[in-house]
């Protein structure tokens, strides 16, 4: 096929994918943007500015502390020799598996009114205990990406920093904070929207301190308006708009994505003694400290419970997430990759657009997503061609199924479709030159060379495109109906009732299956991909 | 994998495809077959599982359960509007059955067991019929009481005492038919004005406001709470499961909830349906409840210890006001909890 | 405190090793001899596994990195990639022993490594040669005690190696700091540095001025680091220590020698190697190679080097490179030419076997 052939059959596969996420996106948040008005203009929504200003200090003390403690973290862990780093790593990682409304509940088992320390704690609910169960629950992302980040630090530049006679301070802002800028400014503005945008620790957590995501969480479920609900979801997602507008000046995959560099650790940094790295190595010891008491303390209130900790009921809820997950990875990763593939072919400019749509989805707040997808899809829609029928809730087609899958596929396809695209241009100029020289065409070009390259990096995307949906909070509890149970509205819903030990058991049993599907769907990308050799 | 899989053509296949069998397979097939009914349910997940049980067993008929709060499951019901769902709902407070008919949502049916209904527990043109009723009450933790050094509460106002600040357990009443019936004794105890300014000053007290009227008593079992304001089956059953907790019922004055059944418009089984409504109406039907542990007060007047009788003997000092009027302050109470307590 | 400068390195790499102020020692040495490890040693990047460090008479062993008076240039010139030229540099004023007129060092080091147009340039705009300039200029700002190069010239490309190795010189002589120059290349050491330090799997073998570690290699192994291309064995006749140092006789091309040897050959008897630059044998042209006359040989190869052309000539004891200077008239012997063979004693030097 002639270069202008692919071109035009790869903007045609677009064609179809864009008319889907339009009607499944696109129309669900402009409706949700023009309710949003019009709560603003008839002024029917009390009090939320004071939940808006009280929201807002919530997240950025959240993002701060846990971006300075990711740091702190990341700096011991870089200092340390391999085995105890991956130690670090494992623990902290580990914490990624934990959903947000575990954490809380851990909070209130140590420190509620009913909990171990209760004793010495001051009271959790409220911001204190919210700050802490934030913080913990989002500091694995702050120190992964630091720490993925600082791959590309030259432990020479520190050795040389050093025989000039730098000191810790020095060595930190010349050398270690340079290469942090742009992916710990993206990470810090993910960090504030997702705290923002989260109900289920303020569920368990708030006491009587209203935010605006669990706000948005009752006005869907509850008697009330759903111009709150709507302007709320428009609010949310106003601090992701100076970031894609970053974005769309500067496209390089890189500010999202730091360059992976692939296997092996990274040698020890040797940093100057100093106040900073001990005051770091003081912090970190704490932050475990503190992590490990929260496990330990989940463990005990499980081994001590005097109820069945898991139910029939709860049985039925994993295998009705699992299976959404499944089917909704089935779904996403077939549509990114052919998404990635009809862009790289469609022309720079189409390409260009198609990754900027693919981060404006992925970026955008779960929270708003859901909302704006139930408001829509609620009720039947009325169209000149017909009624869209509704798609959320047990009344409408296939039980609400449609609407947990577009839930779940939404965020997914982004995360396929930029993991393909940076695996693409991942494989080098002068290799790609060399093959076609030798005489490969375009299809062992990509099946040969692009694909083992990027392979392991979809294989991972996967993995954790599947590990996600399974843990996920939002959009899946503004969705959710009991013909379609979800982990987290029925963790919710155990939580309302103070039932924190189920909650860990759930937890426990979802983190385990989280770990061998995200290693199963590895395994099976890494195999389809798979290694056939390199020119 | 051959090659010609991973074409992008045959994986855009794949995709339709697998969409195509989800939605196909997930869809809610709903009660085709003829001996089975399909109930929307709002009480307590065990006594909803009790009543589908027993109804069961009576009939023959399989029952397909879905539980919603009463809010919720009228929500439910309202998008449902002509793609019906449902054949019964059953359960959860009665001011949600009186919206529900008002907007015509529910098909009158009059049972040959309706006579034993009392006329003030169900609604006259047969569009719902009470079929339960729970006090209004505390559901107290002698120990946290004790831990708190603290009195036990036995009036609305000693649950103003500042030791319990942030010690009370109650749902929100936007989302729990429980809270709300609990709200609006206030107004009826109090009057408008003053009754909110007690509102105001016990929502002061509140540690957090759960979603569900059935989670104030657990908060209190966990301990992270010294007292709940509930129905007072739900704490007798935690009592009877070997929690250290106590029903209260407050001197000043009480309220109760009148839990109703109605078929919905546009059942899809109408003759189930109907036979449903014989059951829940029935002495069996209403006693089949308490196989789930909790004990709610029968609407039949053949029942002993039925409500009427209760009523009429003033064990409880019940104040309340008429349904009717219940229903007519909801939406402003709920504005001014909304504006004035929740933010 | 210039008086009792310089490095002292003692127990360390096997060896006592005193560097002086003003004095530039080069590192010789294969792969992996522990060159680098020697010079991160001394900087206090890495462990002191024995010995002490002492600079300017201070023991280094509890003194962290970044306040050791050395500074270290590494192999690839490593800059800070977000700062400018001038930055770069600058950033070492701030550490060293700064004059109040910090601007005017600044301006000084650019200028002197040529680096005044580039002052606003970021590294990745820079060439190998001008990364280690400006990494060079840094060292110079900073007037540090000890310098230490790790192979500087290693990614330089051979146009601009002179040049740097030049100006490296140059920095020395002006800081007048005692400094390890760590190369693998044998020219660049004879060229700059005063002595020379052969290392052999992290122990130092041999330490002398360039001359004596050219002329008297302690040890074969010591000659072929140093390019010596001629080993013959031979057995001591016989040992004489005099005014003229110890020597050794032994027959060798046919004939008896009485030749200069290592202190440590002493037994008659014993196997000996004579290690020989090009320079230390001569050759005449005869007309006819005879059969059995071990000082006969026959060309085998020609290089032609200008003003000498060097011969690989095939006898009876080996191959043996011999230089033959030309005159202005005189052209390269061809090959298959028969010669006759003999050793300058004077150039020769005998190691134990």
């Amino acid at each position: 096929m002639t270069e202008r052939g692919t071109r035009l059959m790869a903007r045609a596969a677009l064609v179809p994918v864009g008319a889907g996420a339009l009607i499944l996106v696109g129309w669900p948040v402009v409706r949700m943007a023009t309710q949003a008005f019009a709560a603003l203009a008839t002024a029917s929504t009390p009090g939320l500015g004071r939940t808006a200003a009280v929201s807002t200090g919530l997240s950025l003390t959240v993002t701060v502390l846990a971006t300075v403690l990711g740091l702190a973290l990341a700096l011991t862990a870089r200092t340390l020799p391999i085995r105890p780093r991956r130690l670090f790593d494992a623990v902290i990682g580990a914490l990624l598996l934990v959903p947000p409304y575990t954490v809380a509940a851990a909070v209130v088992a140590v420190g509620g009114r009913g909990g171990r320390f209760a004793a010495v704690l001051p009271d959790v609910y409220g911001l204190p205990g919210m700050v802490l169960a934030m913080v913990v629950a989002h500091l694995p992302i702050a120190y992964l990406v630091i720490r993925v980040a600082w791959r590309v630090v030259d432990p020479h530049l520190v050795e040389m920093a050093r025989v000039h006679g730098a000191r810790a301070g020095e060595v930190f802002r010349l050398v270690l904070l340079p290469p942090l800028r742009a992916p710990l400014g993206v990470t810090a503005a993910l960090m504030f929207v997702s705290t923002l945008s989260d109900p289920s620790i303020p569920a368990v957590l708030r006491g009587r301190v209203p935010t605006l995501a669990h706000t948005a969480y009752i006005e869907v479920i509850a008697w009330g308006g759903e111009g709150t609900a709507s302007l709320i979801a428009v609010l949310l997602a106003l601090p992701v708009l100076p970031l894609l507008l970053v974005l769309w000046r500067r496209p390089e995959p890189s500010l999202l994505v730091t360059r992976w560099l692939g296997r092996g650790a990274s040698p020890t940094l040797a940093l100057p003694s100093s106040p900073l790295v001990n005051a770091c190595r003081a912090l970190s010891v704490l932050v475990l400290a503190l992590v490990l008491v929260l496990m330990l303390t989940a463990g005990t209130s499980m081994a001590r419970a005097q109820v069945a900790l898991v139910t029939p009921a709860m049985r039925a809820v994993i295998i009705s997430t699992l299976g959404y997950a499944l089917v909704a990875l089935l779904i996403a990763a077939p549509l990114g990759v052919l998404t990635a593939w009809a862009s790289q072919r469609a022309g720079e400019r189409v390409a260009r657009g198609a990754d900027f749509l693919q981060v404006t989805l992925l970026l955008m707040p779960a929270t708003t997503l859901g909302i704006a997808f139930f408001l829509a899809y609620g009720l039947e829609t009325p169209t000149p061609w017909g009624d869209l029928p509704a798609l959320v809730g047990g009344a409408s087609l296939g039980s609400g199924a449609v609407a947990l899958l577009v839930a779940f596929v939404a965020p997914a396809v982004p995360l396929v479709h930029l993991a393909v695209r940076a695996g693409q241009q991942r494989t080098p100029q002068a290799l790609q030159e060399t093959a076609r020289v030798l005489g490969a065409g375009r299809r062992r070009l990509a099946l040969q060379l692009v694909l083992p390259r990027a392979g392991a990096l979809v294989a991972a995307t996967a993995a954790a495109v599947a590990a996600r949906n399974i843990v996920s909070v939002v959009p899946v509890v503004f969705l959710s109906t009991p013909d379609a149970p979800m982990v987290a509205s029925f963790a919710l819903d155990l939580l309302d009732r103070a039932s924190f030990e189920q909650t860990f058991a759930l937890t426990g049993i979802i983190a385990v299956l989280v770990t061998a599907v995200g290693a199963a769907v590895a395994a099976a990308s890494a195999a389809v991909v798979g290694r056939r050799g390199s020119l | 994998m051959t090659p010609s899989l991973r074409s992008p053509c045959a994986l855009t296949a794949l995709v339709v495809l697998a969409l195509l069998v989800v939605t196909g397979c997930t869809a809610a097939d709903g009660p085709a077959e003829r001996d089975e009914v399909a109930v929307l349910c709002s009480n307590d997940a065990e006594i909803c599982r009790a009543w589908a049980a027993a109804f069961t067993e009576r009939s023959g008929r399989d029952v397909t359960l879905v539980r919603l709060p009463t809010s919720e499951a009228l929500e439910r019901i309202r998008r449902g509007e002509g793609l019906p769902e449902f054949d019964i709902w059953h359960g959860g407070g009665a001011e949600m059955y009186v919206e529900a008919a008002e907007e015509g949502l529910l098909a009158p049916y009059t049972s040959p067991e309706t006579a034993a209904i009392p006329d003030e527990f169900r609604d006259p043109e047969g569009s719902w019929s009470g079929v339960y009723s729970s006090m209004l009450a505390f559901c107290v933790s002698p120990p946290g009481l004790a831990a708190l050094d603290a009195q036990t509460p036995r009036t609305w106002d000693d649950l103003l005492d500042p030791a319990l600040t942030g010690q009370v357990s109650t749902a929100s009443p936007r989302t729990s038919g429980t809270a709300f019936t609990a709200m609006s004794l206030q107004i009826d105890r109090l009057g408008d004005e003053a009754g909110r300014d007690y509102l105001a000053a016990l929502y002061g007290q509140v540690l957090q406001f759960t979603r569900s009227g059935t989670a104030p008593v657990q908060v209190v079992v966990h301990d992270e709470a010294a007292v709940a304001l509930t129905f007072a089956p739900y704490c007798e059953a935690a009592r009877a499961e070997g929690h250290d907790v106590e029903t209260v019922v407050p001197h000043d004055g009480t309220d109760y909830e009148i839990g109703a059944v109605a078929v919905l418009a546009d059942a899809p089984h109408a003759r189930g349906a109907r036979e449903y409504i014989d059951f829940a109406l029935s002495a069996e039907g209403q006693r089949s409840g308490a196989d789930s542990g909790i004990h709610q007060i029968a609407t039949r007047s053949d029942v002993p210890g039925n409500l009427a009788e209760i009523l009429a003997d003033g064990r409880y000092p019940v104040i309340g006001s008429p349904l009717a009027e219940r229903v007519e302050r909801r939406d402003e109470l709920l504005g001014w909890f909304t504006a004035e307590v929740e933010r | 405190m210039r008086n009792e400068g310089g490095l002292e390195l003692s127990g360390v790499a096997g060896v006592d090793l005193r560097v002086r102020s003003g004095e530039m020692v080069a590192l010789i040495g294969p792969s992996g001899s522990g060159k680098t490890t020697l010079l991160r040693r001394v900087a206090g990047l890495d462990p002191l596994p024995a010995g002490t460090v002492r600079i300017a008479g201070r023991d280094m062993a509890r003194v962290p990195v970044e306040r050791r008076p050395a500074t270290m240039l590494f192999e690839t010139p490593v800059l800070f990639p977000q700062l400018t030229v001038e930055e770069n540099v600058g950033f070492a004023l701030e550490h060293g022993r700064a004059d109040a007129t910090a601007a005017d060092q600044l301006d000084v080091a650019l200028t002197s490594l040529d680096l005044r147009t580039l002052r606003t340039r970021y590294p990745h705009e820079l060439s190998a040669g001008q990364r280690q300039r400006v990494a060079l200029a840094r060292a110079l700002v900073r007037r540090p005690e000890v310098m230490l190069f790790d192979e500087p010239l290693a990614h330089v490309d051979p146009a601009a190696r002179t040049g740097l190795l030049r100006e490296i010189a140059r920095i020395h002589e002006r800081l007048g700091s005692a400094t390890l120059l760590v190369t693998h290349d044998w020219s660049d050491a004879l060229a700059v540095a005063d002595r020379i330090a052969v290392m052999r799997e992290g122990v130092i073998v041999q330490v002398g001025t360039p001359r004596q570690v050219y002329s008297r290699p302690a040890s074969a192994w010591v000659a072929t680091r140093v390019g010596v291309p001629n080993f013959l064995s031979a057995h001591i006749e016989g040992v004489s220590t005099g005014a003229d140092g110890h020597r050794v006789r032994v027959s060798a091309l046919g004939q008896r020698w009485e030749v200069p040897a290592a202190p440590d050959l002493r037994a008659v008897g014993e196997e000996c190697i004579l290690l020989g630059h090009p320079h230390a044998f001569t050759m005449e042209q005869v007309t006819e190679r005879r059969a059995v006359d071990p000082r006969r040989g026959r060309i085998l190869t020609t290089t032609f080097g200008g003003d000498h052309v060097d011969h690989d000539v095939e006898t009876d004891a080996g191959t043996l490179v011999i230089r033959r200077p030309l005159g202005p008239r005189d052209e390269p012997w061809p090959r298959g030419t028969p010669v006759e063979v003999a050793l300058v004693p004077e150039a020769v030097w005998a190691v134990p076997h």
